[in-house]
């Protein structure tokens, strides 16, 4: 079939245990550029999208697209989670409305499956 | 072989400073004590790295100079992070940034900055971690993952851990967590507020409102049953020392220092009841330090630009983030983080447009297409100095090995006479003229 | 070699008020008159001892928070930094190389910082390394610290006195302080106590039992200094009856009250408070074995700090300003609220007359030292504005008109008409402090003595002069020219010595680590890490 389901959902990025030790052992690291390359979804959402672990989706926001490995996460329906990371950063929210911060949590975001 | 004990690890806020290290010659072979994390940190080996311009391996006072060339020439450079760095090299980037007339900005405008913002509003009431151990029977963690995050908080300061009053450990305290996800840290609470994305602010607000006696219309707040919140808040409230511990999910949402604001004012509002306080729950190890350091020097805890030859404070003019997206600066010095992995693309890219000096014991995202990459001694390891705790607790870094190369600290003391020099240089040959 | 010639000298330690002479200076210290001394002229001008504040917050944990709190306050006062100096900003809460510069240009060379936890003591140290050119000693906090009460309740005395010395030698301290003794045990319920009788719960001992035991531990020790005491029920219209019952208790031992004017409050009827300034005055003039510091409030912005929590929420409360509250693991507590102090308020202005009254009315000058209690009353850039109202009565009384009339109506101040001489100034800023703090060679000129000294311009407005010295001179050093800093020198730390006592560390041992949460090993500062020291030796007190 052609045709590609695609979902909205909310983008969280945050820290992880993996993604901890990644950061210790160097960013050349396999562990960090593999933590940092994955999303987690719901289970209800990989399947809407008949997704199986370790799959490739493409998430795109207002500010970049990138491609991640899912894995399945416990999450609410409609929110994705990425371990921070130059992946995620593409996808974050740079402007920071005057306060500072930009936008790491919160963003509003397209998932679909990549055709394998 | 040498056995150290009581070393602190320096890699996040909890600063654990019960590590004990076996040295052999001038390796660490061993980590007792410490988490993954720590572990990774002490055992991932030293000197590594080379001195780089251009991407071509130097001689270090090549690189030096290269680094005070760029400096010395730039009209509005960028010193930037610090949270990795002990207070001493904290102080010396403060004199380099007066120096330079340069914007100076720590890790905190992206982490912990907002709720520093919301302390300039309402003020804070804390304690240190020690009267979490000792004190506390009720525990919230809102918006943050320490079991990921500061792998022995629970089991040194907040859970686990038994003191004075809390000789039941685990059993003398309830745990709320609040979060998007059910986090591992969700996992262990005894209630978990699954709170909708950005509906943080809904839900610390009803929470007030019901402390301060009014009724709440409606079923739920940011995602949370009117029920939840009577029940939350009769927990809070029956607290004998309560300690509500907040992280990224207040300060990087829609609200940031506004969600950190109304937390703050939970906490002063439990006050009028009961013993309750508030802690940030800082992620780099000495990014609390940065903002102590910079306080006392210039008054004002991060964002700071000495263009004017005296500190100015601006969180979303000279921060980071603000400064790189609205391609303000044409020089950048980064000291001890990687802006290339943790701002927004946009941000980390810009600093691939202009000369960036990396100052870092490990070759980084940004090192990788930094102009000038000054390797350091890392500190706590072959470095020492003083790092600051989220709690604000000041602990001695040790040096235990021996680096070839200096610490950061002395790195920024170099440049910064290289650049007085260069000044100096300018001036005299402006008067010759 | 340097040599200030034709000065009129205001030594009174020394006995001189105002004859003409020359000081001679070498090695940075005084030395007796010598040949070849480069020469500073000060015909005309008078010549002091560098100032020396006995009471002020300048560094550490609950200043810098201060500092973080109100960026509204420094952006009215920036500082550029010039070739000799660095910049920061002001004005209530200074940055530290601002605090050092405003300092010394007002003739200082050694302040007091008031309140340090041990456990954050290393921060202290810090922020005083950066603090340049005057010298500095730091007071420890004690009055709930929980080892200090358990040892008080178990009448352990040589123990609590072993374990004092250690905290003082860990946190690199000079003296004692005590803050609300006891209350802070209550505050951990958010309570407090209210009288010298209460108890503190959960250890079953009283303010009175708290301060007679740090009383008699500060004598064992042979302290330089008095135990250094904020009175309980501080700020309440109960406060002067509870500091003049704290002063009895002391029956003849020396003993230093704080701030004394914070503590200066009588009860009346359908106000906050009446000023009690008379009756402690009365009570300070009989008793010579009380020294004291005013706490003098100054109108304007100030942030209030301290370890007094209690007082602190119930400014909070009444203020609905900013509130930082701080619980330091089984150590002490803290408070900080920004505050404006407004002349037309009843409130404003009794404190402001009550400090003025004890000025005034405390008869012996050596017994008296002004302090604002930085930044608590005000910022202690406005101590020669207090030497004007000291100096000049119709300032004093041009400037009283100006305050609430029903304030001023209630009060004596009108009919004090006693005005300071230079030579009492001399005391109450320099020699007097120096002499309470037990600090031998500050605060005089003698020969031995640092050369730490204060050129200033006579002028019949004192503010004036006092604002900005003529010279200040550093160790012998010349480091402030015409109200300009010529140099950031460094300052020295002054720490009591005391000796290592192993026994109490062994004591101390398992109690540590089940209760705090770093390391004993990590707990002591390293001395030479962070300042030059000045040891201050104490006599041995270790008897066997
Ligand atoms: S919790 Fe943090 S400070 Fe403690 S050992 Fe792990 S990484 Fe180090
Ligand atoms: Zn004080």
């Amino acid at each position: 079939m052609a045709f590609i389901p695609e979902i909205h959902a909310i983008l969280i990025t945050g820290r992880t245990l993996r993604q901890g030790v990644g950061v210790a052992d160097g960013k050349d690291s396999d562990v960090y550029k593999k933590e940092t390359s994955l999303v987690e979804l719901s289970s209800s959402t990989m399947e809407m999208l008949g997704l199986k672990h370790g799959d490739s989706v493409e998430i795109s926001t207002d500010f970049g697209v990138g491609r991640f490995l899912c894995r399945k996460g416990d999450l609410p329906e409609g929110i994705i989670f990425i371990p921070y990371g130059p992946p995620a950063n593409r996808l974050t929210r740079d402007a920071t409305e005057g306060s500072g911060m930009p936008g790491f949590k919160g963003i509003p975001c397209k998932v679909r499956r990549r055709k394998t | 072989m040498r056995r150290l004990e009581n070393i602190v690890c320096s890699f996040c806020g909890s600063l654990c400073d019960d590590i004990v290290l076996e040295i052999e010659g001038n390796t660490i072979s061993k980590v007792r004590g410490g988490c993954a994390i720590s572990r990774s940190k002490f055992l991932s080996p030293i000197d590594n790295e080379v001195p780089l311009v251009d991407g071509k391996e130097v001689d270090f006072s090549e690189a030096l100079d290269a680094a005070v060339e760029i400096l010395a020439k730039a009209r509005h450079p960028l010193i930037y992070g610090l949270s990795s760095a002990g207070s001493e090299a904290q102080a010396a980037a403060v004199k380099l940034g007066e120096t330079l007339g340069a914007s100076i900005d720590s890790t905190s405008s992206v982490c912990h900055g907002p709720g520093t913002v919301a302390k300039q509003l309402v003020g804070l009431s804390t304690c240190t971690l020690g009267e979490v151990k000792n004190r506390a029977d009720v525990v919230v963690f809102w918006g943050c993952n320490p079991v990921e995050a500061h792998p022995r908080h629970f089991s040194r300061y907040s859970v686990q851990a038994k003191g004075l009053n809390t000789e039941g450990g685990r059993r003398d305290r309830r745990i709320i967590v609040a979060d998007v996800r059910r986090t591992a840290t969700a996992k262990a609470a005894d209630i978990f507020l699954q709170v909708e994305p950005n509906g943080d602010f809904q839900v610390l607000t009803a929470l007030r409102a019901v402390l301060s006696g009014n009724e709440l219309r409606g079923d739920t707040f940011g995602g949370i049953s009117r029920d939840e919140i009577l029940n939350t808040s009769s927990v809070l409230q029956d607290a004998e020392y309560g300690v509500f511990f907040f992280g990224m999910g207040l300060t990087m949402t829609r609200g940031t220092h506004y969600n950190v604001q109304q937390a703050l004012s939970l906490v002063h509002d439990l006050n009028e009841k009961t013993a309750f306080t508030v802690i940030p729950m800082r992620g780099h190890g000495n990014v609390a330090g940065a903002e102590t350091v910079l306080t006392w020097q210039t008054g004002y805890p991060f964002g700071i630009n000495f263009s004017r030859g005296y500190p100015r404070y601006g969180p979303g003019e000279f921060t980071v983030t603000d400064l790189l997206c609205r391609e303000e600066v044409d020089a950048a010095l980064v000291v001890a983080s990687d802006p290339a992995a943790t701002l927004p693309a946009r941000a980390g890219e810009y600093l691939g447009k202009i000369p960036t000096i990396v100052i870092d014991p490990n070759y980084s995202a940004t090192a990788k297409f930094a102009r000038v990459f000054l390797p350091s001694a890392p500190i706590g390891v072959a470095a020492s100095g003083t790092a600051y705790r989220m709690d604000q607790v000041p602990l001695p870094l040790k040096k235990v090995i021996d680096s070839k190369y200096p610490t950061d600290c002395d790195i920024l003391l170099a440049i910064d006479k290289g650049v007085v020099e260069c000044f100096a240089y300018k001036v005299a040959l402006s008067m010759t003229h | 070699m340097l040599c200030i010639q034709g000065g009129s000298i205001y030594d009174p330690l020394n006995g001189k008020a105002g004859e003409v002479g020359d000081i001679y200076v070498s090695d940075g210290k005084i030395v007796p008159s010598s040949s070849g001394a480069r020469v500073i002229d000060a015909k005309g001008l008078i010549v002091m001892p560098g100032g020396v504040d006995i009471h002020s917050h300048i560094a550490g944990p609950k200043v810098n928070v201060g500092r973080v709190l109100c960026p509204e306050d420094h952006r009215t006062d920036p500082v550029p930094r010039t070739a000799t100096t660095r910049s920061g900003v002001g004005h209530v809460v200074p940055s530290t190389f601002i605090t050092g510069h405003r300092y010394a240009r007002m003739g200082y060379t050694y302040v007091t910082e008031a309140a340090a936890p041990p456990l954050e003591a290393r921060h202290v140290h810090e922020e005083l390394a950066d603090i340049p050119i005057v010298d500095k000693g730091m007071l420890v906090l004690m009055g709930s610290n929980h080892f200090v009460l358990s040892l008080i309740r178990d009448g352990e005395f040589e123990r609590l006195r072993d374990y004092v010395a250690f905290l003082i030698r860990a946190s690199g301290g000079y003296g004692i302080k005590a803050v609300n003794p006891g209350g802070g045990a209550n505050w951990r319920k958010r309570g407090n106590v209210n009288s010298l009788d209460d108890e503190a719960v959960g250890y079953g001992v009283t303010p009175r039992e708290i301060i007679d035991a740090l009383i008699d531990v500060n004598e064992a020790l042979g302290l330089p200094h008095p135990l250094h005491l904020h009175c309980n029920n501080l700020g309440q219209p109960t406060s002067g009856e509870t500091t003049l019952e704290t002063m009895a208790l002391a029956e003849g031992r020396r003993l230093h009250i704080t701030h004394m004017q914070f503590g200066a409050y009588g009860p009346k009827k359908g106000r906050p408070f009446a000023s009690s300034a008379r009756k402690l005055a009365e009570y300070v003039n009989a008793n010579p074995n009380i020294t004291m510091d005013v706490g003098q409030v100054v109108f304007g912005p100030a942030v209030t700090m301290t370890a007094d929590a209690p007082l602190q929420h119930s400014l909070h409360r009444l203020t609905k300003e900013r509130w930082v509250s701080k619980e330091v693991e089984m150590e002490t507590q803290s408070g900080i609220v920004p505050l404006n102090y407004r002349k037309r308020t009843y409130a404003g202005a009794i404190q402001w007359i009550a400090g003025l009254e004890l000025f005034l009315t405390v008869e012996n000058p050596w017994q008296i030292s002004l302090t604002t209690d930085h930044p608590n009353g005000g910022p202690f850039t406005s101590y020669p504005w207090v030497i004007k109202l000291l100096m000049d009565r119709d300032y004093r009384e041009e400037t009283a008109q100006t305050v609430s009339k029903r304030a001023l109506g209630s009060s004596e101040l009108p009919e004090l008409t006693r005005e300071y001489t230079l030579e009492e100034i001399a005391i109450i800023t320099r020699a007097g402090p120096a002499k309470t703090l037990g600090l031998a060679n500050k605060g005089h000129l003698g020969i031995g003595a640092d050369a730490d000294i204060a050129v200033y311009r006579p002028n019949s407005d004192y503010e004036a002069m006092f604002r900005e010295a003529v010279y200040v001179l550093k160790g012998g050093e010349v480091v402030v020219r015409e109200g300009e800093i010529l140099s950031e020198t460094v300052g020295k730390t002054y720490v009591a010595d005391l000796e290592e006592d192993e026994d109490i560390i062994e004591w101390l041992k398992p109690k540590f680590s089940q209760f705090y949460s770093i390391a004993l090993e990590n707990y002591p500062v390293a001395r030479d890490k962070f300042m030059p020291c000045e040891v201050v030796p104490c006599p041995p007190y270790i008897s066997d």
